[in-house]
């Protein structure tokens, strides 16, 4: 085995990180010495801090989430969403609709949060607190219930329901398929 | 309830195990309520009786697939998303009453909930075997991650090779001796726990280049070898001794100035 993800994942797994096992590894895979490096530096300091007990949690950098979060809930709710749907071919109610109160957040593909924090230039964790948040009203829904009797559904029947064309149908596809990853 | 094995293999074969009081937790907390795991769940003090490891909230976090709704996933994906905020290196610091974040921290750390985050969902919808590591060592897996990102950063680190004023003994001297204190106990032994500390982030300061040779020489790695199969410093680094030794040096004086500061500023 030499793939370096799988070793520096098994180094960190050891039940100590000392310099002694550092040697080990290093005698073993001499290709990841700097990675090798690097991770026990970061566990040394990591398990210093915890034996410590002395990572209390910081005050949340809550400005800029804040406000990447906000960009989300704008984007897709509010006033951005009309620019987001023409950029993407999708109708604006596609977009409205995409609220946890709607829809399971965990059903949505990876690949759309991805393609939307793309998209949105902004973080997956972003657009998952959007759509968490939503818009703070009710959303309206194609329903006879009234708004906020929906229970939320599973994202493929969310799309089944929208009744979207075959344009925009393609149009969703090419979004999910999008390759999000760094 | 039967505690299904993870399934990621090392690279001897053996599987990834959950430590022994990871899963008396998980055994224990299966007997309660979801309502009572969520509310100890909240509970952030690590030092609190009622505190929740990370890893156990992992395990179920994984459970919730077999729900027919997300309601419990995304209630405790939210909890593990601050923990895995808590578990990286700050990126504010306190000056007098203003608040200043640091923003390659706080993009490395973003870029670090990212992929943990994209991981969880993955595994909703299909187990992923790289989220088991997060139930055995939650907070290293989450540095392993950070480490990662921070290494495609590609830090331009303020280090140079020039030869600056060589070391005195004396400095020598004392740099070797907490290196050897710092090896002689166990990482997370209580003794000599705030020295060690101390040192640590001496370490953790120094340009990456200077950083590695002090590790090398924790790890007893020598500069250079005749033996067959022993790795050097100079294989491993790619470079000369001359070079490995004015890194050395160079990391031995900020080391000794970093600890001086240290204990000046406690006294």
């Amino acid at each position: 085995m030499t793939n370096r993800d799988d070793v520096l994942s098994d180094f960190t797994v050891e039940d100590e990180i000392s310099p002694a096992v550092l040697k080990t590894y290093l005698q073993r895979y001499p290709e990841y010495a700097h990675d090798l490096l690097a991770l026990f530096n970061e566990l040394s300091m990591s398990e210093l801090e915890v034996a410590k007990a002395s990572l209390p949690f910081e005050t949340k950098a809550m400005n800029a989430e804040t406000l990447r979060v906000q960009h989300v809930q704008q984007s897709l709710f509010g006033g951005g969403v009309r620019e987001l749907a023409r950029d993407l071919g999708l109708p604006r109610t596609f977009f409205t609709g995409l609220n946890a109160r709607v829809v399971h957040l965990a059903s949505m593909p990876t690949g759309l949060l991805k393609a939307l924090a793309t998209r949105l230039d902004v973080h997956i964790q972003d657009v998952i607190s959007g759509i968490q948040q939503g818009d703070g009203h009710a959303v309206a829904m194609k329903s006879d219930g009234k708004p906020g009797d929906e229970t939320p559904i599973e994202f493929s029947d969310y799309v089944d329901l929208a009744d979207l064309t075959e344009e925009e149908q393609r149009a969703l596809q090419s979004l999910l398929a999008e390759n999000g990853s760094d | 309830m039967n505690i299904e094995p993870l399934r990621k293999r090392k690279g001897s074969g053996e599987l990834y195990t959950r430590r022994p009081p990871t899963i008396d937790f998980i055994e224990e907390s299966l007997r309660w309520p979801f309502d009572d795991l969520l509310a100890r769940a909240a509970i952030r003090d690590r030092r609190h009786d009622d505190y929740v490891p990370s890893e156990v909230l992992v395990y179920h976090l994984r459970q919730t697939k077999s729900d027919n709704t997300d309601g419990r996933f995304v209630a405790i994906y939210n909890v593990l998303r601050d923990r895995v905020e808590a578990a990286c290196p700050r990126a504010n610091r306190n000056v007098g009453d203003k608040i200043y974040e640091d923003a390659r921290i706080a993009q490395i750390r973003d870029a670090t909930i990212e992929h943990v985050t994209e991981l969880m969902f993955k595994d909703r919808q299909d187990y992923d075997e790289q989220l088991d590591i997060y139930e055995v060592v939650f907070d290293k897996a989450v540095r392993l991650a950070r480490i990662t990102k921070l290494r495609k950063v590609n830090r331009k680190e303020n280090a140079n090779e020039e030869v600056e004023d060589a070391v005195t003994g004396e400095v020598r001297a004392t740099v070797e001796e907490a290196l050897e204190r710092y090896k002689k106990a166990g990482l997370t032994a209580d003794e000599d726990l705030d020295y060690r500390i101390h040192l640590r982030r001496a370490i953790d300061a120094l340009p990456e280049i200077e950083r590695e040779v002090i590790d090398l020489m924790l790890a007893d790695i020598p500069i250079e070898t005749t033996k067959d199969g022993e790795p050097s410093m100079t294989d491993l680094l790619g470079c000369v001794e001359k070079t490995v030794r004015n890194r050395r040096d160079r990391a031995y004086a900020k080391i000794r100035q970093a600890l001086e500061l240290e204990f000046d500023h406690d006294e």
